[in-house]
């Protein structure tokens, strides 16, 4: 007389009732493993990635500027305004370079945060059909520990190499030169031609 | 009308009185599991709902003012922390004139990233803001979703609910019903007034009773006489 609809009945009652508890209790797991991104972690992550860049923006401008002083000492032109000017493009050249990696560290800790709220979302929605909350609390455990790892940044590349290209190799060699000019011979058509592949 | 008519009435009555109540208790536990299921849903609706505001709360003008400059503040200091480094090689100095410049130009470069860093960190802590809240909304969904889906077999075991008394209501109104016929077809021991009593037996008859009751009267040699149904 209705036994097997009663049991059942109550069996998928208590079998949902289960289920949601392992499920509070798996999601509660993850937040919990998780609860260690804070903002003052993924600031550190921007601080990270910035002691690892700047020092090679620093010795990248040190670089440049010695063969930008080389340049204009070898050109003639230390205190002209071409070298004025040139300055000032290597300095920009440097503040944009810094604030480059000022926006890549920042990038690099919002691309972090984006994953782990990515990887914490999927979790959840694995416990939502899990049985096994501890499992999934220890899944969680082990994605948050990748995430907390240090990770390998991207190498920085050359700098300064449009500084470079622009203002070493092109419009410095364009600059007039008193001693090649004396040695090809002032005013002859060849000179700035000459110079020009100096 | 004799006592054993009326106990039968009673009997059928109270049957179909027991009947009734089992259908009424059916009736009450289905009602109350439909209760009870809808109960259980507005809690998931309120929780969909607290989830639901608490992230819109974070979409208004404000909440994005307040993203963006987070964000503004952020690169700024990093830009800071960058470009106080102390460099490895000194720069030659052109005069306060140029370096100004320089420094208005460095100024507004690093306001248009700080800038630009702002919007993308608004769109940022959207995104995440979006994804940590349909994330707890799929958690709700699906719980309602388990809670509902039990439903249909509830429904089931509470309308068996009033079973038992159901069918104790059909067994006394069985037996009522029986006990009326048996009453009204003549039984010997009744208390049917003699006027109206049939006329049983002669002196050389017995009466005849099948299982179902007196029939009518049998002679010396079996024949059956005055019977109900014809003889």
């Amino acid at each position: 007389m209705g036994c097997g609809s009663s049991s059942a009945g109550n069996q998928l009652a208590q079998q949902q009732a289960q289920q949601q508890q392992f499920t509070n209790q798996a999601v509660g797991n993850i937040n919990q493993a998780f609860s260690g991104f804070t903002p003052q972690f993924y600031n550190q992550q921007a601080n990270n990635y910035m002691q690892w860049a700047l020092p090679q923006v620093n010795n990248q401008f040190q670089q440049t500027s010695q063969q930008l002083g080389a340049k204009l000492a070898n050109q003639g032109i230390t205190n002209s305004s071409g070298a004025q000017n040139s300055w000032n493009q290597l300095n920009n050249t440097n503040q944009l370079a810094q604030q480059g990696v000022a926006s890549t560290a920042q990038n690099q800790a919002n691309q972090l945060r984006q994953q782990v709220a990515g990887e914490q979302a999927n979790l959840i929605g694995q416990a939502q059909t899990a049985n096994n909350p501890a499992a999934i609390g220890q899944q969680a455990t082990a994605a948050a520990a990748s995430y907390g790892a240090p990770s390998a940044f991207q190498p920085l590349g050359n700098l300064f190499g449009n500084f470079a290209n622009l203002y070493l190799a092109n419009n410095l060699a364009n600059t007039y030169n008193p001693g090649l000019a004396a040695l090809y011979g002032a005013g002859s058509g060849a000179s700035n031609q000459q110079l020009g592949y100096y | 009308m004799g006592c054993g008519l009326l106990a039968a009435l009673g009997t059928t009555a109270l049957g179909a009185g027991l009947d009734y109540a089992g259908g009424q208790q059916s009736k009450n536990a289905m009602n109350n599991v439909v209760n009870s299921t809808i109960g259980r849903e507005n809690q998931f609706t309120n929780q969909a709902q607290g989830v639901f505001n608490n992230s819109l709360a974070q979409s208004t003008p404000k909440a994005a003012q307040q993203q963006m400059g987070q964000g503004q503040q952020q690169l700024g200091g990093l830009i800071s922390q960058a470009q106080n480094v102390p460099a490895s090689f000194s720069m030659p100095s052109f005069g306060a004139t140029n370096t100004a410049q320089q420094g208005v130009r460095q100024g507004l470069s690093n306001q248009a990233a700080q800038n630009m860093a702002g919007y993308q960190t608004y769109g940022i802590d959207q995104a995440i803001k979006d994804l940590q809240a349909n994330s707890q909304l799929g958690v709700i969904g699906n719980e309602a979703q388990s809670a509902a889906s039990i439903m249909p077999v509830q429904l089931q075991q509470a309308s068996q609910r009033g079973q038992p008394l159901q069918a104790a209501g059909g067994l006394l109104g069985s037996l009522g019903e029986l006990g009326g016929l048996y009453n009204l077809t003549g039984n010997p021991r009744t208390n049917l007034s003699s006027a109206n009593a049939l006329p049983l037996f002669g002196s050389n008859q017995a009466p005849f009773y099948s299982d179902y009751g007196y029939i009518g009267n049998q002679g010396p040699w079996g024949t059956i006489t005055n019977s109900l149904i014809g003889g």
